[in-house]
């Protein structure tokens, strides 16, 4: 049966191959549109580690770095911000640790002898636990007795520590890598659940924090009290920029900032989801048309077959079995280009898991797409009359 | 002659609507998608107003810096500092003007408070220079004098949205509003800019003395938040200038040679800018060829499956004109012949599809200008866009004519009027 369908689909080989082609193509498309969507969703799945809601950044910029007043200053606005009845919790904060902020520190780690790269670090005051709501699993958080300590204290994720000291116990380790400052070693006191801060949509990262002191930096993160009006962030500039005279100030509620990266992410998935879903669409509406084409040109055939005594269900089966076939030849070509990706590393940041899935989903929809396209076809087959068409000749 | 193949295409469009309407789908769909690139593409880096002297103009974008200390490598890739500009870029010989002002891509949107409605305004700090070189659209005003620079007047150009968000739909021209604590006058008010040219982008321009941070003037460093823009007397001195920065990248002092002893990057365009970062990670020379072979060659990836099912609908067609091309041929017809008209056949049908994308694509993007996705964006269809999408289109119709044409035309005559294809 199978060696028979080969015979019918290589008798036409020039149509064919064109089909299995586009069926090639088509696979393809749709693999990299559905591997995309599986890798956005499985990243916007996983926990962040910590929550944005009532929290807005503070930015205070001095008209002169490193002045001397500046830390006189920034502990004022400190104490200010503490003071404000809108507000929950202060911290000072850094750049490289400000979840959808641009700003990076990158760093590589090593322990006995097992360096990870691209660590992503960020400095943060003793109360930006309190702040961002992180989860704590093992160990401590930064304390003010960290100031007193021989040696400068980090924070790392759950994910790192996994690939840093395996099943080992992380607490008190002394990790050798990000570039040291005052001191000379770095330890681990403690472990969150996660810390993504980049967001929803990125891949998985490591992150470290590590301790930085109150007022060295005039950037805050503050969490004010659940159900906090609007109108607070008026009074609220005024009273710091009165504090801070000719310094500049600037307020920015993280939702906002998590909102525009966050808007054109899934704005660009959505645009990438249409333009697949109409090429789809497109493939299948002239699939329908070929196949329609070729039914009524092989009258002759199909109905001599029916007149030598074929069923309309063996018709039929013919019909979708030559489809299959030359989906299968068509999409096992695109299998073949699809297994190099995971193979060559191509992209790092996909799993092979994610990868499988994306397979799956393009396989099974692209069977479905050509079956559907088929149907219509292999029905019109089997009304072909036998009388009818023998009178042709 | 042509007369009679627009004729044939009209009946035999007509004579099978599923047909026809498969092939406009596929290839209206195309082009479409095909022209809302196009319109991004040209509003990203196409010489758009206040950007109009692109032939002799140059920026500073980005450097990259590295240092090596013993065991220790530093590296950092950033805006140049005031510093930097002003000693190496403002100096260049032979150029008509210089200007430099905070870079968009480092700043922090600004808060003021309209009464109890609050304004966020990206802020530019410039010199009078930038508004030489650039040409905007003034609505109300003129732009600040280096006098005001100077000075640190506190005066302000806005852009239209910004005074309706101030003064509502009152002209603001002379009228004061309040940013960090400051009152500024409005001496002018420009259209709009699309946040998408980095150059020129900004919701409120002030002069660069009234900026609250001076640490810019003394900073050593030669990392910053600055941009510096280079207006060149003639579009043929732009390669002269480009390899003197080269050239003088090669003999900066460095300040602080634990920070960086080695520059590198480019007095470029945007385009150029944008080749260097994405091709070599804003290390190496930009190859702005590469990227423009590479975005040519999406597109036409992204036009092969759509052509290859037109090829595919076309070659099953052939059954239908068999008879038809078997009389032509016996008549004396040959494959050349018959292979321009089954050409212009699928050209005009390429053009109508070209056409109603082109309507297709003219309500899209004004979609996504009011989506706010992109913050004053203004994606159009010009001239340009349309040139782009028309060549496509004929491009598109010859591409997936030629074979089935081929295949046609090779019919012998008795077994075409038999009603054989194969």
């Amino acid at each position: 049966m199978i060696a028979h369908l080969f015979k019918m689909v290589w008798n036409r080989k020039r149509a064919n191959s064109l089909l299995i082609l586009e069926i090639f193509c088509a696979f393809l498309v749709l693999l990299a549109a559905l591997s995309l969507g599986a890798y956005s969703a499985l990243n916007y799945r996983q926990p962040l580690g910590f929550s944005i809601a009532d929290v807005w950044l503070v930015f205070a910029e001095p008209p002169e770095e490193g002045a001397a007043e500046n830390t006189a200053v920034i502990e004022q606005l400190r104490l200010t911000l503490k003071g404000r009845e809108e507000v929950e919790a202060v911290a000072n904060i850094e750049g490289c640790a400000t979840p959808y902020m641009d700003s990076y520190c990158g760093a590589s780690a090593s322990y006995l002898g097992k360096s990870i790269e691209g660590i992503a670090w960020g400095r943060v005051s003793d109360d930006f636990r309190e702040v961002a709501g992180l989860e704590l699993i093992q160990g401590r958080w930064f304390e003010p007795a960290d100031e007193a300590l021989g040696w400068e204290p980090a924070v790392i994720d759950q994910r790192l520590s996994r690939a840093l000291f395996g099943t080992e116990d992380p607490l008190g380790k002394e990790v050798g890598g990000p570039d040291r400052g005052d001191h000379t070693e770095i330890r681990v006191v403690g472990v969150i659940s996660a810390y993504r801060k980049r967001g929803e949509w990125s891949g998985p990262e490591y992150f470290m924090f590590r301790r930085l002191k109150e007022g060295e930096r005039g950037m805050f993160a503050v969490k004010l009290k659940p159900g906090t009006p609007a109108s607070f962030e008026e009074p609220l500039t005024k009273v710091l920029q009165s504090v801070a005279g000719d310094w500049s100030i600037q307020l920015l509620a993280l939702s906002e900032l998590r909102g525009t990266a966050f808007k054109l992410r899934l704005a660009l998935l959505a645009v990438a989801g249409i333009v697949a879903a109409f090429l789809m669409f497109m493939v299948g509406l002239g699939l329908l048309g070929v196949l329609w084409q070729n039914i009524s040109r092989r009258t002759r055939e199909i109905g001599l077959r029916r007149a030598l005594g074929g069923t309309a269900q063996a018709v039929r089966r013919q019909i979708l079995g030559e489809l299959v076939l030359m989906t299968t030849l068509g999409v096992g070509l695109g299998l073949v280009v699809a297994v190099q990706v995971p193979l060559l590393e191509v992209v790092s940041s996909v799993s092979v898991e994610v990868y499988a899935c994306g397979v799956g989903i393009a396989l099974a929809m692209i069977y479905g797409l050509v079956l559907l396209c088929g149907l219509y076809p292999s029905r019109l087959a089997t009304r072909i009359q036998p009388a009818e068409a023998l009178h042709y000749e | 002659m042509l007369k009679n193949y627009l004729k044939t295409a009209f009946k035999v469009f007509l004579r099978r609507k599923f047909f026809t309407f498969v092939s406009l789908f596929g290839i209206c769909f195309t082009l479409t998608v095909l022209m809302v690139v196009t319109a991004f593409l040209d509003h990203l880096f196409g010489p758009l107003p206040p950007e109009v002297k692109t032939d002799r103009t140059l920026a500073v974008f980005m450097l990259h810096g590295e240092a090596h200390q013993g065991e220790n490598f530093n590296m950092w890739t950033g805006g140049p500092s005031y510093t930097f500009l002003d000693r190496y870029v403002r100096t260049l010989p032979d150029v008509e003007r210089v200007s430099i002002f905070t870079s968009f891509t480092t700043s922090v949107p600004a808060v003021s408070f309209n009464g109890s409605e609050k304004v966020t305004s990206h802020l530019k700090y410039t010199d009078a220079a930038f508004w030489e070189i650039l040409e905007f659209d003034f609505l109300e005003g003129g732009p600040f004098s280096a006098q005001d620079d100077r000075d640190a007047n506190l005066v302000a150009v806005i852009n239209q949205s910004t005074e309706k968000r101030f003064f509502g739909d009152t002209p603001a021209l002379g009228r004061s509003f309040e940013l960090e604590g400051r009152w500024f006058r409005v001496v002018g008010v420009v259209a709009d800019v699309s946040i998408l040219r980095l150059t020129p982008f900004a919701d409120i321009w002030l002069p660069l003395g009234t900026s609250k941070s001076k640490e810019y003037l003394h900073s050593r460093d030669f990392q910053g938040r600055f941009q510096g823009l280079i207006l060149a007397r003639k579009a043929e001195d732009i390669p002269l200038i480009k390899e003197e920065f080269k050239r003088r990248l090669t003999q900066v002092e460095f300040p602080d040679p634990g920070l960086t002893s080695r520059l590198s990057g480019g007095a470029e365009t945007f385009f150029e800018l944008v080749s260097r970062m994405l091709l070599s990670n804003g290390l190496e020379d930009s190859h702005p060829g590469i990227l423009l072979g590479a975005i040519s060659g999406f597109m036409v990836l992204f036009m092969f499956l759509p052509t290859l099912n037109l090829v595919n609908l076309n070659l099953s067609r052939m059954e239908e004109r068999s008879s038809e091309i078997g009389v032509r041929k016996a008549f004396g017809a040959s494959s050349w012949t018959l292979v321009g008209q089954f050409v212009v056949e699928n050209v005009l049908l390429a053009l109508v599809g070209g056409a109603l994308g082109l309507v297709l694509a003219s309500l899209v993007l004004p979609a996504i200008n009011n989506s706010g996705l992109i913050p004053y964006a203004d994606f159009r269809l010009n001239y340009r866009v349309f040139g782009y999408g028309l060549i496509t289109a004929v491009f598109f119709g010859v591409f997936s004519g030629v074979y089935p044409a081929w295949r046609m035309s090779r019919l012998h005559p008795v077994e075409a009027l038999k009603g054989k294809t194969s």
